[in-house]
């Protein structure tokens, strides 16, 4: 379906993507990176927008560069806002329905059954000067599949949306990947994505870090060392007992030698002995924490993996 | 292209349709109605003013169907040469010497301002509003849809203008009751039509290629 080879977008010194080499068939994807990663320059590489200065970009068989009719098959939903304040969602939707050579009446048609689709059904006759922002959301959603692409490009769609509209939303896109139908999901949010493609490409800076379904990704981490900063009452005694252990790869003093970092590659050990230290020497913890499951932590370790580090 | 720039101007036109588009396009068509009301209140004043001789220029001779270096027939003169426009017709009218001034002031006010005002009101800021409004992107994304939404918002602009230019000549002549009128209108009406069309063409290459700084660039090159 996407095929990218050696492809690098400079923004004059500026690296918006980097050497990135990759090959997507049909399916479902999250294209996960924290911002500023190039996520949004690769989505534009794909949907013709940008031209890459270095590489080849092909999407369903064609340079998406200047291929109109290729716009045919895509639906993108953008993360920037969008505000028309004195025209409704339906007249908006119609009007980008139309342009890819609809008649009006039809447009007007398939406008309607996509804004029902995302939950619009009693507000897309209002200015959507007054709508909130999860409504805004889900109007771009619903310009983006109106016009029945084979392939959804979404960058962050869940922004701004409350519990309820992003399960919705998510509800959503589920049903879409049901339907066969190709999906490219970005965001910064990884069980967002997590809920919705079955696959991740992670990215950070300008780079594809690591590519697979989630179970892979765990699975390339699985050796990589976890950080564990701790700060208690007797750190270096603590200290100790981590080094006795053999629990730690290595142990940093921060604030003044009132925190420590563990790092370790058994963070479930470390986990279940704690508790015995913390009774055995009667410490007192004021602050634990661990940045495993976020996603900076996620995407160091990708680029300590990606540097030879670890 | 032609199916996505008519869909771009139906919807510009019926999103345009606002109230401050509509009192900013009254004014363009009220400026002109102004000045010519006040001329013609003052016109027997101006009238005095004018030399005898001042208008024999082509002009005055075209409007009284005389070639260039023909000597003018008075009533008693021969009958047996053509006569200068059939009877009936709206040039022979008795002309008046405020007719010349007429035109200058509606070739002035009207294709010379409204509508040079009114696209640049209008066309230079074409790409950047939609730039600003950060809605570009859903447009570059259907095909041909840079070039439609490029085109249908220039046939909206210059319909805007045109309308405000052909209703503004339409009151002026009316009030101003020169002795050509239709064919002042008709002349007044065709200026406007080419000047929305050059004009707008212009100010739309400007928009395009300099859309940051459109406004100032296109305000310069008057």
């Amino acid at each position: 379906m996407i095929e990218l080879q050696n492809v690098t977008k400079l923004y004059g010194t500026v690296i918006g993507v980097n050497d990135i080499t990759l090959s997507l068939a049909p399916g479902a994807y999250g294209l996960v990176g924290p911002n500023g990663s190039g996520k949004t320059t690769l989505l534009n590489l794909i949907t013709g927008q940008l031209r890459p200065t270095i590489g080849r970009v092909r999407v369903l068989g064609q340079s998406p560069w200047k291929q109109d009719q290729l716009l045919r098959a895509i639906g993108l939903c953008p993360a920037v806002d969008v505000l028309y304040p004195n025209v409704s969602a339906l007249e908006w939707v119609s009007y980008l329905v139309e342009l890819h050579g609809l008649s009006s009446a039809e447009a007007r048609r398939r406008a309607e059954t996509a804004l029902r689709e995302v939950g619009m059904e009693s507000t897309m006759r209002r200015s959507m000067g007054t709508y909130s922002l999860g409504m805004r959301q889900r109007t771009k959603l619903a310009q983006a599949f109106a016009h029945d692409p084979s392939l959804l490009i979404l960058d962050e769609p869940f922004n701004g949306l409350d519990p309820i509209g992003r399960h919705e939303m998510t509800e959503v896109l589920r049903r879409w990947v049901r339907s066969g139908r190709s999906l490219i999901l970005a965001s910064h949010i990884l069980h967002e994505v997590e809920a919705v493609s079955p696959s991740f490409l992670l990215i950070r800076g300008g780079r594809v870090l690591a590519s697979g379904p989630p179970d892979e990704i765990r699975a390339l981490l699985a050796d990589v060392p976890n950080e564990i900063r701790i700060r208690c009452n007797r750190p270096r005694l603590l200290a100790c007992e981590f080094v006795e252990s053999g629990l730690s790869e290595s142990i940093r003093f921060l604030d003044q030698g009132e925190t420590i970092l563990v790092s370790t590659r058994s963070p479930v050990a470390v986990f279940e002995q704690l508790p015995h230290w913390l009774a055995k020497f009667d410490l007192e913890v004021f602050e634990m924490r661990s940045a495993d499951d976020s996603l900076q932590r996620l995407f160091s370790s990708l680029m300590r993996i990606h540097r030879g580090e670890a | 292209m032609w199916h996505g720039a008519l869909v771009v101007f139906r919807f510009e036109l019926r999103r345009t349709m606002t109230l401050n588009r509509v009192a900013i396009w009254l004014l363009l068509v009220l400026f002109p109605v102004f000045i010519v009301s006040v001329m013609k209140y003052y016109e027997p004043e101006i009238e005095g003013e004018i030399p005898r001789d001042a208008f024999n220029s082509r002009q005055v001779r075209v409007q009284r169907g005389l070639a260039w270096g023909e000597e003018e027939h008075d009533g008693d003169g021969d009958e047996s040469g053509p006569a200068p426009h059939p009877r009936g017709s709206a040039a022979e009218a008795e002309p008046n010497p405020m007719d010349p001034i007429w035109g200058f002031v509606f070739f002035g006010l009207i294709p010379e301002v409204i509508t040079l005002f009114g696209l640049l009101l209008w066309v230079p800021p074409l790409v950047h509003a939609e730039l600003e409004g950060r809605t570009w992107i859903y447009l570059a994304v259907r095909p041909r849809g840079r070039v439609s939404v490029l085109l249908g918002k220039y046939l909206t602009a210059i319909t805007w203008t045109a309308l405000a230019g052909w209703a503004s000549t339409t009151a002026c002549v009316l009030i101003a009751q020169p002795g050509c009128a239709l064919r002042l209108w008709g002349t007044m009406v065709a200026l406007v039509t080419l000047a929305c069309l050059a004009y707008g063409a212009i100010y739309s290459l400007i928009g395009v290629w300099l859309h940051r700084r459109a406004m100032a660039i296109a305000v310069s090159t008057r």
